[in-house]
């Protein structure tokens, strides 16, 4: 499946532009990386893919979605495509989950819904997620709440929910940010080896180039919502030819080496 | 880069989840029920029966009138069975009235925007500006005491309150990203409402109807006080002591046992209030 954005602006309602017109493409499998600093329009970008931005801020152009227009789509169609199609994680696991919710009734959710699955059927369905992302004793995870486990955990339970429902691309928004270094590892990991496993789409939104470059294969870096630099992440590493992409590899370069050598230059 | 994730409570998740009783609970329960007895008792038995004038007037307590009796020789005791058990439903009634409009008015606010919002919000500011009391008198007044009209007029005065409570915990909860997780995994809003907005409106909410409950039995009393409540033959509260207000120096009984009455519920309803808080939070529980 495959997700063609043309021509996309985000305004404000004032008419200032958030995003000026944009256009990419995912093809039917591919890893894209979307980099660039806060406020460069990365996440409404992403959001407006699923058709979720908040009121203030209207799309314009055209996002189609295996050929479904999500620009002025109804509300059936867009429920449609969210979740089954496209599914999201985000970026504060603290608060993507709902916290009076037991963990088990929420991953339930999707699956009852979008696959129509019941009784003992939807809870070895449960079981099963919880297991593909790699979450130890189910039994305890499933009759907990999110705040009683830790924040890679409830990640792990996001990116689960989000799979349920078999979609055909991952949006993850800096899915690792609030995490620990070492936790954000495993995340990039999980969130690779699953889509390598299913054949699962990709576009991983990130400030942080070292994560991308794990994670992806295509890179679009953007700054003040535009497309500054398209193209393969080695080739966006190696030789950046914008600016504002060689100031993100200089300074991760310059931490690199800060790293090997034991002080900053 | 590395942020301490200081909200993980790994140790909390052991399956023995202790779970605490509030004494305040306690103490709510056990007052209201105490109440709920005498309210119950007066549908089975009553000393005396409401229209039964053979008592001597205004004699003191003794053991056949235990609260004496009023200017017409009523039984005083009798009378305040009947009395408690009309406050009760009148405070039942009216929260319920409360809740439902309020909060299905609220959440229909909270999915508002713009403009729409902006009405409504300052017309519910100016509805709570006027006490509850006031309300209540107004529709009370203009429909006619009786009952229902008591039970609904304190009922639909006390959802503004519960309308702009709602309005603002169920704005608050949609701009959680659970709910935008929610709607991206293709949950409609009715799902939302009543998977995730209700469910986590609900200790708050729970909490205001006790609350609410306990301002209505007073509300009652109030009104029945200035007339404009619960009209004879009924027994009240609030017209028992406006009853005992002549003679309170000869029988202050008469005054004291309806008032220690409307206490009771009203504490009642405030302990079981702050004890239902504190119980129905699962984020609390583990706190000592």
């Amino acid at each position: 499946m495959s997700i063609e954005v043309t021509d996309l602006s985000i305004e404000l309602g004032s008419g200032r532009r958030v995003v000026e017109p944009t256009s990419f493409q995912l093809a039917d499998g591919e890893r894209l990386g979307i980099i660039g600093e806060s406020g460069s329009g990365k996440s409404v970008t992403t959001l407006a893919i699923l058709g979720l931005l908040p009121g203030s801020l209207t799309p314009r152009g055209s996002i189609l979605v295996d050929g479904t227009q999500i620009i002025g789509a109804s509300p059936s169609t867009l429920s449609r495509v969210r979740g089954g199609q496209v599914a999201m994680v985000f970026q504060d696991p603290a608060t993507a989950l709902d916290p009076l919710m037991r963990i088990g009734r929420q991953l339930a959710e999707p699956l009852r819904r979008h696959q129509g699955l019941r009784g003992s059927a939807l809870e070895a369905a449960v079981r099963s997620a919880l297991d593909e992302v790699g979450l130890p004793d189910p039994e305890r995870m499933l009759r907990s709440f999110p705040f009683e486990v830790s924040g890679g955990q409830r990640q792990r339970v996001a990116i689960a929910m989000a799979l349920a429902c078999q979609p055909q691309v991952l949006i993850a928004d800096e899915p690792t940010t609030a995490l620990d270094v070492t936790v954000q590892a495993d995340i990039l990991t999980l969130i690779r080896r699953l889509c390598e496993q299913r054949g699962m789409g990709l576009i991983f939104v990130s400030h942080d180039l070292a994560v991308v470059a794990q994670t992806v294969t295509r890179g679009l870096v953007m700054e003040h919502g535009r497309i500054v630099e398209e193209g393969p992440i080695l080739d966006l590493i190696s030789a950046p030819t914008h600016p504002y992409t060689e100031s993100l590899v200089s300074s991760a370069r310059a931490l690199d080496a800060a790293l090997s050598t034991g002080r900053l230059s | 880069m590395s942020t301490i994730d200081t909200t993980s409570i790994e140790v909390a998740a052991t399956p023995q989840r202790r779970r605490r009783w509030p004494a305040t609970l306690t103490l709510g329960t056990v007052l209201l029920a105490l109440v709920a007895v005498l309210a119950l008792v007066s549908l089975v038995w009553l000393p005396f029966s409401l229209d039964d004038t053979t008592g001597s007037r205004l004699e003191g307590p003794s053991l056949q009138h235990w609260l004496g009796t009023d200017k017409l020789g009523r039984d005083t005791f009798s009378y305040l069975l009947v009395g408690t058990r009309i406050a009760l439903v009148v405070g039942v009634g009216s929260a319920a009235i409360a809740m439902v409009v309020g909060v299905t008015l609220g959440t229909l606010a909270a999915f508002a925007n713009g403009w729409v919002d902006d009405i409504q919000s300052s017309l519910l500011d100016v509805i709570i500006a006027f006490p509850t009391l006031l309300l209540a008198m107004l529709i009370g007044a203009a429909r006619g005491a009786s009952l229902t009209t008591a039970i609904v007029s304190i009922g639909l005065a006390a959802s503004a309150v519960v309308a702009r409570l709602t309005r603002i915990l169920a704005k608050r909860l949609l701009r959680q990203q659970f709910i935008t997780a929610a709607r991206t995994s293709g949950t409609r809003t009715l799902g939302i409402v009543t998977r995730h907005l209700l469910p986590n409106m609900w200790p708050t909410l729970i909490v205001t109807a006790a609350l609410i409950f306990g301002t209505a039995v007073l509300a009652e009393a109030s009104l029945s006080y200035l007339g404009l409540g619960v009209p004879p033959p009924n027994s009240s509260l609030g017209r028992l002591l406006q009853g005992a207000e002549s003679t309170v120096l000869t029988s202050p009984l008469a005054a004291i046992a309806p008032g220690l009455v409307i206490v009771a519920i009203v504490l009642g309803a405030n302990f079981l209030a702050d004890g239902l808080r504190e119980k129905l939070d699962p984020t609390r529980r583990e706190r000592g």
